[in-house]
Parts: structure tokens; sequence; C-alpha cells
């Protein structure tokens, strides 16, 4: 009996332990990349094909996902707002919904799922086939090359589509509001405005630019420390998106809690 | 890499406008029509949000445009941001509330004089308008529970307050307010008798004076008719006639009557006369009693009375006898 507890206090302090090298060794690497910041020369053309590819290619599935998301929170809302609850309300929900938690976080978890595993797969398989090892001995440096024109098109392009994405979950609330729960566009305008204040774009803008760093550095992070072949890169690819979708919903709570 | 940077620069550009155009639009601001600024001052501003939405008769005709404590703390000082082509009231003020019970505050631009009853905060400059900010619902809850535990402290005194000897004195005046209540139900059963007669008669004057009022009214009319015919006239002249012929028979009456005092004064005379005379023939003094109580007298008398008849018959038959007429 005492000799099971000792082993779960042992791998408990084993799996912290691990988890601060992990912290730390992504540590590293974001102090790399910062340090990188001063090679312009590497990373400057490379910026904007990396926004090509994380920011408008995911456009289409974040609007996707933010049309559905705005046709749902519609009709729950009418669902929900029975009685006494004035059926503008409808406007506020989905207006403040979109802008300051679902449009910024559900795009986040898809560019999670899209970008971080899409990073994770092409670094890791760059590493396990020693292409960062070869940049390395040409004295190229990877942060900069590989890490640092991701992660700024990450911190870009998140907010650009979540943006995009929000506006696009209202008007599909909208279109659901006058076209399914017979609401008038004034409604729904009178609800919209009654609630919103400019920060709610400004604490959309903050949470999505954390979010496209967090899984931009975080699918680098993953992919510079793949071993074991073609599984390392799975196990990769799917570690990044585990921790990023996780660290999202933490950052999430934790603007909340800050800036709220 | 260059269309890269094309589609990059769209997603980023229309990403901005939209947050930017939006938030705008959202806020109320339209770039089609001009808005000017007024202040108002308030004591306190509620929950009223800047950017919330400012209306003039329910329609919505601008937003709020900043909300500041004023230096010396004693007031709200919030900005107005209007329509530039709306006409506000001659005495404008502003009066905020809550638009629903779900937190979303509104300004209402109001009529002063239409609100006599809300103490609106007077600002000293009078280009600020004058505001009152309607106590939201928790500040009436507030109020409730204060009142409560007012109600809870007056309970407990009226408790403490309310003992033994309270309680049977309390009986004895409910006991005193039943009789009185007794007596008042006696006193009221007897009034309703005697309103009901009351009543009643009323009942019945009213019926009388309705006939007499209908009576008057056939009077009425027949005086009417009367005046018309003329005949009132003539019974005034008749009238006017005979009053003569009383007035002079008032006079013929009063003489007869002054006649009559004096036939009564001879009467009495005759009586006072006669009354001697019987007292003569009673005591047999006099001719009268004489003749009466002295046959004698009586049959002289009766003889002389029978000469001088037959001395006129003479004289009447032979008067040449007796009287001898010579005129020359």
């Amino acid at each position: 009996m005492a000799g099971k507890t000792l082993d779960f206090v042992g791998a408990t302090g084993r799996a912290a332990l691990r988890f601060a090298a992990t912290v730390g060794e992504w540590g590293v690497l974001m102090q790399d990349t910062i340090r990188g910041l001063r090679a312009v020369r590497i990373w400057g053309g490379l910026v904007f094909e990396q926004m090509m590819r994380i920011g408008v290619a995911s456009v289409p599935i974040a609007l996707f996902i933010a049309a559905f998301t705005g046709i749902v929170l519609a009709l729950q809302a009418s669902y929900t707002f029975t009685g006494a609850v004035p059926v503008y309300l409808v406007g506020s929900l989905v207006g403040k919904t979109m802008i300051i938690e679902l449009g910024p976080v559900l795009t986040g978890l898809a560019l999670a799922g899209r970008v971080g595993a899409s990073i994770a797969a092409e670094l890791g398989t760059m590493r396990v086939t020693e292409q960062i090892d070869a940049l390395e001995t040409m004295a190229y440096d990877p942060a900069a090359y590989l890490v640092l024109p991701r992660v700024l098109a990450g911190a870009v392009m998140f907010p650009a589509v979540t943006l995009l994405a929000s506006t696009l979950g209202i008007v599909a609330g909208w279109l659901t509001a006058i076209q399914l729960l017979e609401m008038s566009t004034p409604e729904f305008v009178r609800g919209l405005e009654a609630f919103f204040v400019p920060f709610d774009v400004v604490f959309s803008v903050i949470k999505s630019f954390s979010f496209g760093l967090t899984v931009t550095s975080l699918g680098c992070f993953f992919g510079f420390r793949t071993r074991g072949g073609a599984a390392g890169v799975g196990r990769a690819a799917t570690s990044a998106v585990v921790a990023s979708s996780m660290v999202i919903l933490v950052f999430d709570a934790f603007w909340a809690a800050v800036l709220l | 890499m260059r269309r890269n940077e094309v589609w990059v620069g769209v997603v980023i550009l229309l990403s901005v406008v939209v947050a930017v155009a939006g938030s705008f639009w959202l806020r109320g601001y339209r770039l089609t029509r001009g808005t000017t600024t007024v202040e108002a001052l308030f004591s306190g501003v509620g929950q009223l949000p800047d950017g919330a939405s400012v209306k003039l008769r329910g329609v919505t005709i601008g937003r709020v445009n900043g909300i500041a404590v004023e230096p010396d703390g004693t007031a709200v000082r919030v900005g107005l941001a209007i329509n530039a082509d709306v006409q506000l009231p001659a005495d404008a003020a502003v009066l905020i509330a809550p638009e629903s019970m779900f937190g979303d505050w509104g300004a209402e631009i109001v009529s002063r004089s239409a609100n006599p009853r809300l103490d609106f905060f007077e600002p000293s400059d009078p280009g600020v308008l004058p505001g009152f900010s309607i106590p939201d619902l928790s500040r009436l809850t507030a109020t409730a529970d204060q009142i409560a535990d007012n109600l809870a402290t007056i309970t407990d005194r009226v408790e403490i307050a309310f003992t033994q000897e309270t309680a049977e004195n309390l009986r004895l005046v409910i006991e005193n307010v039943g009789g009185v209540s007794e007596q008042l139900a006696a006193l009221v059963d007897a009034q309703i008798g005697a309103v009901d007669d009351l009543v009643e008669n009323v009942r019945t004057s009213t019926s009388q004076v309705s006939e007499a009022a209908a009576l008057a009214t056939l009077t009425l009319a027949e005086v009417e008719r009367l005046l018309s015919g003329g005949v009132v006239d003539s019974i005034v002249g008749d009238t006017r006639v005979t009053a003569a012929e009383f007035r002079r028979l008032a006079t013929d009456l009063r003489e007869t009557t002054t006649g009559l005092s004096t036939t009564l004064r001879y009467a009495d005379s005759t009586l006072v006369r006669f009354e001697r005379i019987g007292r003569e023939l009673e005591t047999g003094e006099g001719t009268l009693a004489h003749l009466l109580a002295d046959s004698t007298v009586a049959v002289q008398t009766q003889s002389v009375l029978m000469q001088l008849t037959l001395l006129l018959e003479d004289f009447r038959e032979n008067p040449g006898r007796y009287v001898r007429l010579s005129i020359f």
C-alpha cells in the first residue's frame, strides 16, 4: 500500500517535472524566436506565405463554423427567451456572444486543429528527416526561418479571421432571426446595439491574437521536438492540437478574468 | 508571392474595415447626418454606459458621448451627441432611465414642464441641460429592504409594548366599540324610520307641489288668456266703480252711525224720562199718576175730551161762529 502511494507521488512528481521541462523548452524556443526578429532577411520573405497558408486558407472553415454558430445561437436564444424576456435580446445574445466569446474561441479551436496540426506535422517531418539539423549545420537560424514567420502570421491573421468570422456569425444570426423567428431587423439591431461597447472588439482582437501566438508557437514547438519517425510526427501533430486547444481555453478564462 | 500578398491584404483590410465600421454603426454613428453635442448635469447616472442611446419622444436621435464626474465631485457631466437637425424643446431636460429590466439604460430628452415632479439637477451654466436619473431596480430594492428593516423594528417595539394590561385594555375598548356599534345600529334603525317618513312626506309634498304647479300652470294660462282678451281691464274698471260705491256706502254708514248715536242719546234721555215717569207713577206723584190713581179725574178728563171733540166738530161745521174774517 505504501509502495503504491509512493509510486503515485513519484509519478505525479515526474509529470510535473516533465511539464516544467516542456514549458522551459517552449520558453527557450520562444527566446530563440524573439532573438530571430533581428534576422529580417531570413523571415521577411516568408511571412506573407505563412499568412496565406495560416490565415487566408483558413477563412472558409472559420466562416463556415461561425455561420452555423450564429444560426444556432439565434435559434437557441429564441427557444430560451420566452415569456417576460423581450425578443430583441436575441440580437444582444448573438452579437455579444459572437464578438467576445464564440468568434475567437471557435475560430481558435478550428485553426488549432487545422493550422496547429499542419505546422507540427510539417516541422516534425523536417525534424525527423533532419532538415532542421541541416539548417543548423548551415548556420541558418531555424527559429527565425521556420518559427518566426509562422508565429507572426498566426498573430496577425488569427484576429483578422476571427473578426470576419464573428461578423458572419452575427449576419447569420440576423438572417435566422428575420427568416425563421419572426423578428424584425430593427428589433435585432436594437438588441445588437443595446449592450455593444467598442471594447468588445478590442477584447476579441486581444484574445484571438493570443490564440494565434499559442497555436502557432505550440505547433512549431511540438514539431521541433518530434522524435521517432512517422509515428512521432503523428504524435507531435496530436500533441500540438491538444495542447493548443487546452491553452486556448485557459487563455479564454484568463482574459475574461483579467479584462472584463 | 504577389498573389499571396494580395489575398492577405484583402483579408486583413476587410477584417479591419468590418470591425471599425461595425463598431461605429453599432454605436449609432452615421456618416449621412451631422451631429451636435449638448451637455447635461446629473447628481448620478445609474448604470448609463458611454454610447447609450439618446431619445426624443421615443425616437433615437443620438448617443451618449462621454461621462465624467465634475472636478468638485458634486455632479456628473454627460455629453450627448445628437442629430444636428433635431430641434430640442425650449425647456429641455435629460432623463436617464432603464429601457428594460435587463440593464440597458438610455437617456431621453424631455420637456421639463411636463415632468414637474422630477428633481432635476440645476446647472449653473444655462447652456447645460438639467438632468435626472431614475433610481434603478436595485436601488428600489435596497430602499424596500430598508423599509422592511424599519417595519421589523416597529414590530419589535409593538411586541414589547403589547403587554397583558394592554391586551385587557384593548379588550375593553373592543367591547365598548361593540356597545357603541349596537347603539349606532339602533339609532340608525330609528333614523331609517324617520327618514322613511320624511321621504314619504317629501314624496307627498312633491306630488302636491306637482299638482300645484300644474294648477298654477293652468291658472297662468287662464290669466294669460284673460289678459289677452281684455277681460281683466273690464274687471279692474268694475272693481274701481265698486270700490267707489263702497267708499260712499262707508261714508253713509258713518253718518248713519253718527245719527244712530244721537238717536241712542235721545233714546237714553227718553228712557230716563220714562223711568222718572214710572217712578212718579209708582209713587203716585204727577198728573198721570193722579189720573191713574183717581178715577174721577179720568172721568172728568174723558168728559173734557168729549166736549172738546164736539167743539171741534161744531167748529168744522160752523166756523163762522167762531172766526170772523174782515179784509176791509
